[in-house]
């Protein structure tokens, strides 16, 4: 037999871009099998999107700049290529589920690749229907984009792609937008779509225990534009590379180090269900036998930020959101958890007086807000909502941050020294004359905060405060807000579907499903009530599969890992 | 949630609904043809009367179109009106004659002719709004590139045309977003709290991030697009095509039926009693 030939082949692949001094891609040497499914991983701004440019021929054709050696796809070098050869080859998923939707159904949208090719109604129509069934969306072709989620619109790309027959699938980012449960499916459609279609199936993500969710072939660790390592997840997983590039580890080998460091012959390392635990038995164990350590802290000392009290309130008669009784103290942390559509952002809304309930009464610090403008109840309640770019309408970075107190009237010196201290405190006053274009996702991210900071409120509402973020980033965001938390005995609202953020950082969980509260206890508990948990789709963590498998209680072991 | 807006994502249950891209459009089309073409009264009745019923056939929700409406009815108002404060004999010269019923004052003398000739143009804008206001109700955006497509308007065109308002709730939700969040940290666009001046002022504001946010999306679709073999061949085919039916031809037959009328009155017009195009019929002359 002779020698497989790579599918994908970098040789000795150098790229800079047109407007940049350094190369952003050094030196690139790497190949991948057909059939193989590869892991890309690497921290935001180590050249892994610009990597997945080059596979699909957007590099050069669309984003210009000068490279030596090759990337040769299928057989096809770089330099003869176009966009539209390459995507015979290689089918690509964007990171941006809703944009990337080009059709107005979900039919028309998987047929767009056919469509342009003039493909004949029937045939077209068979190989739609088929596509659809590969990816579980045959009952929704008529659908609107609008009434998908992020998920089901994610996984229509993938089935306008297949239309095309490239053997290669290319999936920037894929995980970006969904929420646990999507994620995972979505991870194991791409494993349907490698074992019995046979493509090859390249994933470029941060979001290493989420991709790990299936085995993968390979794992490529690219960091400041090179590659590190080239291996296999097991091996990655038990050396010390993702601490030192700033990928979390999943949370069950977090575990599992505390009580013994895995040696690098162990098997499946990568899967929590496979792993072999002899040798850690008895270490679990003692961990979740441990005394919690953490003291009780009596909230009942605490002043009231908000109450709720009967509430009612419906979309165009319709009756949604219904909650009788909610007090919400000064300086908790909450986070607010439920599906797409239970309820959550309409809630939050109802906080900062955006929506009205027509029944029933909110109070906070003291007062009704039933006769507040939103704008007298911005004041105390700061939301940030997940995009940062749609909260910034400033050009300089203390301009941004001085808008609030210009548009309510404060005077200059105020302005002034509010506006410094906020800079401070988030770290950017050392940009504050930049223009807020240069600013990276995550400093814009600390932006919006710091423009809700000048008001001094006495909360902060996070619309999922770590989408598009990577784990250094998203650490380093959420330690500060905990930190401001502290500090000025501010209450912190997080609305978010990953519960690991929710046992990191916050102490009380609001569980939303169907317009109500169904359920208000710590985190650990939470994620520990397997009712709750089939009921409101939500995800438990690896921790309590390790728990499972050995035979102790979850919360309590997560419990003693999060100390 | 969007039931209040006024463009249709999926086909309506209504038999013009139900009509193909093609069809919709040709019938549109004759329609506006056959009213643009005429000043006779009687022949813009009929074309009021049909292009009404197919609209009352849609049962419009009157919510969805309340706001259109008013805002076609005053702005032809207040251009009739406006019309007449210009020019106070702008009738009786389209027509020919004379007969003044009272004067406002010795400048503004009301004639029955100019009355008439008003109506008759506030007759003739009623009848394109509610020609284009039931076409808009009965046509998604898809079957409108599909039947722009069939008549041979090239594809580029037709596919701009349906993701412009495939983006437009997009577009309204982002809009609300910013300007919800601009409202929290202070943004005041009350009418009794802030100046009209101000007011605009501010908006500009929200417009801002709300291009940005337009033009990223654009960028992104238009790669996506390209992805996906967008513009490699000079013809493509349409999902979503469906094919012509009996009901279809029956209209096709109302539309060409109607462009006979408009080429037999444009026809009696020029070349029998040369009354040229803006001829006004007018009872008893």
């Amino acid at each position: 037999m002779t020698a497989l030939q790579p599918i994908i082949s970098f040789k000795d692949f150098t790229f800079r871009y047109k407007s940049q001094e350094e190369p952003t891609l050094k030196n690139i040497n790497l190949d991948i099998y057909p059939g193989e499914k590869v892991l890309i991983l690497g921290p935001s701004g180590s050249g892994k999107s610009t990597l997945a440019k080059t596979i699909n021929g957007l590099i050069p054709n669309q984003d210009k700049g000068e490279f030596t050696g090759d990337v040769i796809v299928n057989g096809e070098s770089l330099a003869q290529s176009t966009v539209f050869s390459r995507s015979e080859s290689v089918g690509t998923v964007l990171q941006d589920s809703n944009s990337q939707f080009v059709g107005l159904s979900v039919g028309e949208d998987i047929a767009f690749y056919l469509e342009n090719l003039n493909t004949p109604l029937p045939q077209m129509k068979r190989r739609v229907a088929e596509s659809a069934d590969i990816i579980g969306m045959k009952n929704f072709l008529n659908r609107l984009p609008f009434s998908l989620s992020g998920g089901q619109k994610q996984r229509v790309t993938v089935g306008g792609v297949l239309n095309g027959d490239a053997p290669i699938i290319l999936l920037d980012e894929p995980l970006a937008a969904l929420n646990p449960k999507m994620s995972n499916e979505m991870i194991e459609l791409l494993d349907r779509l490698n074992k019995q279609n046979n493509k090859t199936i390249v994933i470029i993500e941060h979001r290493l225990k989420e991709v790990l969710h299936r085995h993968v072939d390979k794992v490529v660790l690219v960091a400041n534009g090179e590659i590190v390592t080239v291996t296999t997840p097991d091996k990655l997983l038990c050396s010390d590379l993702l601490e030192k590039y700033g990928i979390r580890q999943p949370l069950y080998l977090e575990c599992l180090d505390k009580i013994a460091k895995p040696d690098a012959n162990q098997k499946n390392l990568w899967d929590v269900d496979q792993i072999d635990l002899t040798k850690y038995q008895s270490g679990v164990k003692e961990l979740a036998t441990r005394p919690a350590s953490v003291a009780e802290v009596d909230e009942s000392e605490k002043a009231d930020l908000l109450t709720i009290n009967n509430l009612r309130f419906s979309y165009d008669n319709q009756p949604f959101v219904h909650i009788d009784d909610l007090t919400i103290k000064r300086g908790e942390r909450i986070s607010l958890v439920g599906k797409n559509g239970a309820g959550k952002s309409t809630f939050a809304q109802l906080i900062c007086g955006v929506l009205r309930p027509q029944i029933g009464s909110i109070t906070e610090l003291g007062e009704d807000i039933k006769s507040k403008s939103i704008q007298e109840i911005g004041k105390q309640i700061g939301y940030i909502i997940q995009d940062p770019d749609k909260m910034i309408v400033e050009d300089t970075v203390s301009d941004e941050v001085a808008l609030a107190l210009t548009l309510r009237g404060f005077v200059e010196a105020e302005i002034k020294s509010r506006v410094e201290q906020a800079l401070k405190v988030t770290d950017l006053y050392s940009m504050r004359n930049w223009p807020v274009d240069a600013l990276s996702f995550g400093q814009k991210k600390r932006l919006t905060i710091a423009s809700m900071l000048v008001l001094k409120p006495a909360a902060l509402i996070l619309d999922e405060p770590t989408a598009g973020q990577d784990y250094r980033h998203y650490k380093q965001m959420m330690d500060f807000i905990n930190q401001l938390a502290v500090q000025n005995n501010m209450t912190v609202i997080v609305i978010t579907h990953d519960m690991q953020l929710a046992l990191d950082y916050t102490d009380r969980t609001l569980v939303v499903d169907d317009g109500g509260i169904i359920s208000d206890k710590d985190p650990f508990a939470t994620l520990a009530d397997q009712q709750l948990i089939d009921r409101t789709g939500l995800l438990q963590t690896s921790i309590y599969k390790l728990a499972a498998r050995v035979g102790v209680a979850g919360d309590k072991l997560a419990r003693a890992v999060s100390i | 949630m969007e039931d209040t807006f006024i463009v249709n994502y999926l086909p309506g249950v209504h038999s013009i609904q139900k009509l193909n891209g093609a069809t919709k459009i040709a019938l549109l089309v004759a329609n506006l043809v056959l009213i643009m073409v005429t000043f006779d009264v009687r022949i813009l009745g009929i074309a009021f009367l049909i292009n009404l019923g197919l609209l009352l056939s849609e049962r419009p929700q009157w919510r969805t179109i309340k706001a259109v409406t008013w805002f076609v009815v005053w702005m032809n108002l207040l251009n009739v009106a406006l019309m007449f404060l210009v020019s106070p004999n702008v009738g009786s010269n389209a027509i020919g004659q004379s007969t003044v019923l009272f004067s406002l004052t010795s400048h503004y003398p009301v004639t029955a002719e100019t009355l008439f000739y008003l109506s008759v143009r506030l007759l003739k804008v009623f009848s394109m709004f509610v020609a284009s206001l039931w076409f808009i109700l009965a046509i998604t955006p898809s079957q409108l590139a599909e039947g722009l497509y069939r008549l041979h308007v090239p594809y580029k065109v037709c596919t701009i045309m349906s993701l412009g308002l495939r983006s437009v709730p997009d577009i309204m939700r982002d809009y609300k977003t910013i300007k919800n969040s601009l409202q929290m940290r202070g943004l005041e666009l009350d009418k009794k709290r802030t100046g009209l001046f101000k007011r605009i002022k501010l908006s500009v504001k929200i417009l801002m991030p709300l291009l940005f946010s337009t033009f990223n999306r654009v960028g992104t679709i238009a790669t996506a697009m390209e992805l996906r073999l967008y513009g490699i061949k000079n013809q493509r085919s349409y999902y979503n095509f469906q094919p012509a039916t009996k009901v279809d031809w029956t209209f096709r037959l109302v539309a060409i039926a109607e462009l006979c009328l408009a080429g037999a009155y444009l026809y009696i017009e020029l070349f029998i009693t040369k009354g040229g195009l803006s001829h006004v019929w007018y009872p008893g002359k």
